[in-house]
């Protein structure tokens, strides 16, 4: 069952109670609210994703509340609740959205996840994952957005999760989170790709999601074996520039954007020394969409050329 | 990180089948659903986790658990593992930034069950190291330490004077580059505690490890520690603490006289009524054997019936695990009670008072502030 199928006000009287089990492909999250807005916004960006019926063992129990009784009348905050844990501080209650957005990304963070999770965006083409590492601000998920907006499928916008047995890309595609002014270029860029409404006055300023394509939430279980690490650089008026990053230098850059490298011991070194010995890696500079994504379309054909010949 | 309960008393699940993990481990594999969803967030917030999955594992029944909480359990194994790796290594800096000094450094807690092999150290997981040394012996050791790299925090005046005149402890110190907290002891409970352990008597006690210059508590002195911590202190993870008692008992508690030894000991710290509640409770929640002359011994000094019932409902509904996310009432006060109690045994009432005005003064303040900075 998917969470549109079932009707608006039996949804929102179940959000309010025993919760729902949302499944976004590495994690499944009890969901529960009692704030009417968020509600709405939930399902019109999470409509199209299955929920497990009845419910089996969670990895978490995310609750989005006000953050007092009275806060529900008198300048309403929301709170997120992790297993009944807050870590972020509350918020005015209409970013009651984008603060399940950040609990998800928190919840696989510190879920002692057994396989490998980078700070990536992950998309896929022709069965071969591109992984785009990145700290924020480096338009990491702009570039992840124009390129699922060409066609590529989502993996996963905020962590690459690098399965310690196979070395395979495992997908977790949720909405893609746009801040700032690349809410206009995607936007621009894409006029069909279907972005939420704005959010501003977040911590990370003003911030909107673009859905999962339906294509994507229904291929989770298809993994993806990575062919090409792109470590992106937005820097304006710049043409494309590519560099070779030597093998030493990407392994140790990529241990600083792993969640859980030093946790796995060396299951996380083979892992990652895996990933590195088999995809070429670079830093991309860029400014124009268009521009950089048919660079990264050539330079993907090729590694996945390689890869096969190999 | 702070424990709230936005949906009042609803839960996700059925309440605690974490207790009946901790009695007998290999009932979980017949959970079902809800009830692991219970168990594990349970395990969780209790620090238990890795504990249950060792034991799981030693058992040899992993094989019969649903795939996805295997999946947690192991993984919080490793994380305990990475931990060790990480507290060996703390402690062999520690003994190095102190070995021309030539003081017996003795581990406290989870440092000395890792060193010592003892069992609470499966899947035990601490951040902290704690060490205990003579007391004539602390501002050369404090020296030492800053200069191999640790340092103290920012602290008050208030708070350094709190430290310095009254605690068991000098101020926490942390690593500059490493970041792991020390804490150095020169006694197990606060100088103005009513109970005065023989700090001199620990350290004469203490057994060396096969590392030269390290040392951990002899059995009973180890025990009483934990006991101390749990019943005379305040506890942070009071549920945890408990487990670890129930370990060293079992471990120790075929040895031939450290049930004598534990009596007597507890005599000498001024510990006889801590120890009748631990044996009380160790027994009565986790079912940790307990030889009954020793159990009758330990009730001489019980508290009077009213006090001891008082104090098994707030020790109930303390240990009995809630769901999280749904604390209830009952819990918060039984909290409340033992939180009052532990100020109260801790310092005389005038320094209570004068403690209590202090922090709700300073409080009082801080959130002034906070108040005048947000608007």
């Amino acid at each position: 069952m998917l969470v549109g199928d079932i009707p608006e006000n039996q949804l929102a009287r179940r959000l309010r109670g025993t919760g729902i089990n949302l499944s976004t492909g590495a994690l499944t999250v009890r969901i529960r609210s009692n704030i009417q807005t968020f509600v709405d916004e939930f399902t019109g960006i999470y409509g199209g994703y299955p929920i497990e019926d009845p419910p089996g063992i969670d990895d978490g129990c995310i609750d989005i509340a006000f953050s007092s009784r009275w806060r529900r009348y008198f300048r309403p905050k929301a709170q997120a609740y992790l297993d009944g844990c807050t870590y972020f501080q509350p918020l005015p209650g209409r970013l009651a959205f984008p603060m399940l957005e950040s609990m998800l990304n928190w919840c696989l963070a510190i879920s002692d996840c057994p396989n490998l999770l980078l700070h990536a965006g992950v998309v896929e083409r022709d069965g071969h994952a591109l992984i785009l590492p990145a700290e924020s601000g480096s338009g990491k998920s702009t570039l992840c957005a124009a390129l699922v907006a060409r066609g590529w499928r989502l993996l996963s916008d905020e962590f690459a999760i690098i399965g310690a047995r196979d070395g395979r890309a495992l997908p977790n595609p949720r909405p893609v989170s746009l801040k700032n002014e690349s809410i206009d270029v995607i936007g621009e860029f894409a006029p069909d790709a279907r972005l939420s409404r704005r959010y501003p006055g977040t911590p990370k300023g003003t911030v909107a999601f673009m859905r999962a394509p339906s294509d994507a939430v229904a291929r989770v279980a298809e993994t993806a074996q990575p062919a090409l690490v792109l470590l992106p650089a937005f820097s304006p008026r710049s043409p494309v520039e590519l560099d070779t990053v030597d093998k030493t230098q990407g392994f140790k850059w990529l241990t600083d954007q792993s969640v859980n490298y030093h946790a796995l011991l060396e299951v996380g070194f083979n892992t990652l020394a895996d990933l590195v010995d088999r995809c070429p890696i670079y830093h991309l500079s860029y400014s124009r969409l268009d521009e950089v994504i048919e660079r990264i379309e050539r330079l993907h054909h090729d590694a996945v050329a390689a890869v096969r010949a190999a | 990180m702070t424990q709230s309960l936005p949906f009042g008393q609803r839960s996700c699940a059925s309440p605690s089948p974490l207790l009946r993990a901790l009695r007998e481990p290999g009932s979980v594999v017949e959970l079902p659903p809800q009830g692991w969803n219970t168990l594990l967030k349970q395990a969780r917030a209790y620090g238990v986790l890795a504990r249950l999955a060792v034991e799981l594992e030693a058992l040899g029944c992993v094989s019969e658990i649903p795939e996805k909480a295997k999946d947690q359990l192991l993984g919080a194994r490793q994380v305990s593992e990475v931990c060790h790796t990480g507290l060996r290594f703390e402690i062999g800096q520690v003994r190095r930034a102190l070995a021309d000094l030539r003081v017996p450094v003795i581990l406290l807690k989870g440092a000395a069950y890792l060193m010592a092999g003892l069992p609470p150290a499966r899947g035990r997981v601490s951040a902290d190291l704690d060490i205990l040394v003579p007391r004539a012996t602390i501002d050369a050791v404090e020296t030492a330490l800053l200069a191999a790299g640790w340092e103290g925090g920012e602290l008050s005046a208030y708070d350094e004077h709190y430290y310095r005149a009254w605690a068991h402890e000098i101020p926490p110190l942390r690593h500059r580059e490493r970041g792991g907290e020390l804490d150095v002891h020169h006694t197990i409970l606060p100088l103005t505690h009513r109970a005065r352990p023989d700090a001199a008597a620990l350290i004469a006690a203490s057994e060396p490890l096969p590392v030269p210059g390290l040392a951990v508590l002899g059995p009973a002195d180890m025990v009483l520690h934990g006991i101390a911590h749990l019943f005379a202190d305040q506890s942070l993870r009071p549920l945890r603490d408990l487990v670890d008692l129930h370990d060293l008992l079992e471990q120790f508690g075929n040895g031939a006289c450290f049930w004598d030894e534990l009596l007597a000991r507890a005599r000498l710290h001024n510990l006889q009524r801590a120890l009748y509640y631990a044996l009380r409770y160790t027994e009565r929640i986790l079912g940790t054997r307990i030889p009954s002359e020793v159990k009758s011994a330990a009730a001489a000094h019980a508290p009077v019936t009213p006090v001891r019932a008082l104090m098994d409902e707030a020790v109930d509904s303390v240990m009995r695990p809630t769901v999280p996310g749904a604390k209830g009432r009952r819990s918060s006060m039984g909290e409340f009670a033992l939180y009052v109690r532990s100020l109260w045994i801790r310092m005389p009432p005038l320094l209570l008072s004068r403690h209590l005005a202090r922090q709700a003064l300073r409080r009082g303040t801080s959130r002034l502030r906070d108040a005048v900075a947000r608007e």
